[in-house]
């Protein structure tokens, strides 16, 4: 039961990672056409 | 600060930044519906992934969501650095959080008793996990269908005071429609004389009252 709850908190900051990741991505890429 | 969380106040606050775009019929046009495009993504967006964020992190992870996109499309497109503004303005204050069901029956500020229609929220009040799967799509349905009617009856709006302006300023020569705060003042003129008509039946008073004292929200 425990094992799963860490399982799922960590999921959730791996996907919150992801998402600034795709945040980063979406800057970036406006920068790169832009040019 | 309190934002409205009805239909039309919504609509109307998002049109607010219109009033210093020195845009046309067309530009106003496409303007409207690129907002509309991005505030119905990030409906869905929100609403498929915020139980996939760590709890606190939801409420910081969407404005930082509208200021990327902001930033991203003003870069990339000639739209104005505060179009995101209107799209803060459509989305519903309650929005991204896990909370956020659909409101309860509410068209355009008005509501429906729930005493006539007992059925009406019985489901609704239940949170979705209690709820099997395809009722759970059911209820994103009821809840992205308020989405799209805001999202339409904004760029319904945009347009239409684009067209009276256009029309008000081109054809008729009016000189308080050449700025579009002067169109602005006219339009709130012309409410206000509408809500103090002489002559009105107390009945309607009466009625608006009463739903007042239905809403919500009660001020201190």
């Amino acid at each position: 039961m425990n094992i799963k709850k860490t399982a799922i908190k960590a999921s959730k900051y791996l996907f919150l990672a992801l998402f600034l990741g795709l945040l980063v991505l979406i800057l970036y890429a406006a920068q790169r056409l832009r040019q | 600060m309190k934002l409205p969380e009805s239909l039309f106040s919504r609509m109307l606050l998002a049109c607010l930044p219109f009033m210093v775009y020195p845009y046309g019929l067309f530009k106003a046009g496409v303007a409207a519906l690129w907002i509309v495009l991005f505030f119905w993504g990030t409906v869905v967006f929100f609403w498929f992934t915020r139980r996939l964020f760590p709890g606190r992190f939801l409420k910081y992870a969407f404005p930082l969501w509208l200021i990327v996109w902001a930033q991203a499309v003003w870069t990339l497109t000639k739209l104005p650095p505060y179009w995101i503004a209107s799209v803060f303005f459509l989305i519903p204050v309650s929005f991204p959080g896990d909370t956020a069901k659909p409101g309860p029956v509410r068209v355009f500020s008005g509501k429906v008793l729930r005493s006539q229609y007992p059925s009406i929220g019985a489901e609704r009040r239940l949170e979705p996990s209690k709820l099997p799967f395809w009722k759970r799509k059911k209820k994103f349905g009821r809840y992205f269908f308020e989405q799209v009617l805001a999202g339409i009856g904004f760029v319904g709006f945009v347009i239409l005071l684009a067209l009276v302006r256009e029309i008000a300023e081109k054809r008729l020569g009016i000189q308080a429609f050449e700025q579009p705060a002067g169109m602005l003042f006219v339009a709130a003129a012309v409410a206000f004389l509408w809500e103090n008509q002489p002559y009105r039946k107390r009945s309607q008073h009466l009625s608006i009252s009463e739903n007042l004292k239905l809403g919500p929200s009660k001020s201190p």
